[in-house]
């Protein structure tokens, strides 16, 4: 099988750098590339598998996830909140155009905030998914809700401050599909949809079961009618089930 | 060569699926069964949790999938308790509602809290595979959550003395007729509880009492006259063939 392989020359269009995302590297990009150019035709459902697994090694790799990672297996209580504040405190500096840490590879602001990783999430999902309660909300206060900073609050008949209800409130960004950073990469995908697309950190709350997280969210808008359509939350996939899902 | 196979394997069943837990928050809450998150969720869109943009948006995509399974009502939400019922009714891409959900997991608590709040209708909800929340639970041999949903949501009390009681249960959605009055019964892929039980031959049913009693009671009413009938029939057919 390998002799096979090796024979084979596969035939790429130039590799165009501004499409590969800031989570890749150019000569790792263009291994994937190279190994899914040369599955045969009919075999799209086996690339897009391949994909997969290479995104879930990725998504290990990210600043945010090791940073998440390196919370989670804190021995104490105090060295967690140290990192905590260490990453909080970086990404205010990195939104102030400040550089606090120079000989850091990591991305930008907008990078680790706002671009969507391997599997298509941003650090809001992440930290509910590991169970960092505490730093989720702290994102979400400081990063992700745009109209509490910008003085849009009301006060209600209790005198308590609120938000207006805005259904594009960034509590609600869903995870987008994995496959869109690979599309202009990538020709033969299957694009099934997306692994996780359309789940939301409320759906992760519910989940885990956290009746008082719920509540947190649902203060502050959270949607409840977002719907998480992705592959990860069907029984089957097969074309009919697809196609309907578009149209719908 | 085994590439080939796996992916040929992989067309008929997902290896990425895990959670299937429908696809709204609410169907999320009945399928790990917390009933106070439903609760929560309930409240929170009776006191106008859902944006007006969300709703418009949300109505929508309603109407096109129950345009797409072939149901005949519409949907409703400025009566009282509206929005409530708007999320108890909610269907995913395949139909499913919260108590279809609740009835795959086993969530006995949330079928009651749903049936408490607006689930009548619910109950009658084909999903895209013609199933209803009861033939669902006997599709997938759930005696116990069948059972329930019987005793519970579908038993009518008609009187009680002492401690006799009366109780009258529909067969509707049990037994094998059809009516053209009922909209189950119009729907093309509408299969009846008895009708679940026999062709994916679940044993869960084999030695239960009530499926055993409505079958001896069929065939004790009409179907032992009928099936001597018809084999007299023949067998007298065939022996004038044989002796022509």
């Amino acid at each position: 099988m390998s002799f096979k392989r090796s024979n084979k020359v596969a035939h790429l269009p130039p590799l165009d750098e501004e499409l590969i995302p800031y989570w890749l590297q150019v000569p790792h990009c263009q291994e994937i590339r190279e190994q899914c150019a040369l599955l045969s035709a009919g075999k799209e459902q086996y690339c897009t598998r391949l994909l997969r697994t290479h995104n879930a090694k990725l998504q290990l790799g990210t600043y945010s996830w090791q940073m998440m990672m390196q919370m989670t297996e804190a021995p104490s209580k105090e060295d967690r909140e140290k990192i905590m504040d260490d990453f909080l405190r970086q990404l205010k500096d990195k939104r102030d155009g400040r550089r606090h840490d120079a000989n850091h590879a990591a991305p930008g602001f907008d990078g680790i905030l706002y671009k969507c990783g391997p599997v298509g999430d941003l650090p809001l999902h992440q930290a509910f998914l590991l169970g960092l309660d505490d730093l989720g909300k702290l994102l979400v206060e400081s990063f992700y809700m745009r109209e509490y900073h910008d003085g849009n609050q009301f006060q209600d008949k209790q005198g308590r401050s609120m938000f207006l209800p805005k259904p594009d409130s960034g509590i609600n960004t869903p995870y987008v599909s994995d496959l869109d950073a690979w599309k202009p990469l990538v020709s033969n995908l299957f694009d099934d949809g997306g692994l996780y697309s359309g789940e939301t950190v409320l759906h992760i709350a519910i989940v885990q079961q956290k009746p008082k997280l719920v509540r947190w969210m649902l203060d502050r808008y959270a949607c409840i009618t977002s719907r998480a359509n992705g592959v990860f939350f069907k029984p089957y996939t097969d074309q009919a089930s697809i196609s309907q899902n578009s149209s719908i | 060569m085994s590439a080939q196979g796996s992916n040929s394997i992989r067309a008929l069943t997902n290896e990425d699926s895990v959670c299937d837990y429908g696809e709204f928050p609410f169907s999320f809450a009945a399928s790990v069964g917390n009933v106070e998150i439903l609760e929560m969720l309930a409240r929170h869109a009776e006191r106008g949790g859902i944006a007006k943009e969300e709703l418009i948006e949300v109505l929508q995509m309603q109407r096109k999938i129950r345009a797409s399974l072939g149901a005949e009502q519409d949907i409703v939400v400025k009566e009282k308790g509206g929005f409530m019922r708007l999320l108890v009714g909610l269907q995913d891409s395949r139909g499913n509602t919260a108590l279809h959900m609740a009835v795959r997991y086993n969530q006995k608590a949330c079928i009651d809290w749903i049936m408490a709040h607006y689930g009548q209708e619910t109950l009658h909800t084909l999903n895209a595979d013609g199933m209803t929340p009861l033939t669902l639970a006997a599709q997938l041999g759930h005696v116990e959550v069948f059972h329930h949903i019987i005793r519970n949501h579908m038993t009518q009390i008609v009187y009680t003395f002492g401690s006799t009681q009366m109780s009258m249960v529909n067969l509707a959605q049990l037994d094998t007729y059809r009516t053209t009055r009922s909209a189950l019964h119009r729907h093309k892929k509408w299969k009846s509880a008895l009708e679940v039980i026999i062709s994916t031959e679940r044993e869960e049913f084999a030695n239960d009492e009530f499926v055993v009693a409505l079958l001896q009671e069929k065939w004790d009413k009409f179907a032992k006259r009928n099936y001597l009938r018809y084999y007299l029939w023949t067998v007298s057919n065939v022996l004038c063939i044989v002796t022509l």
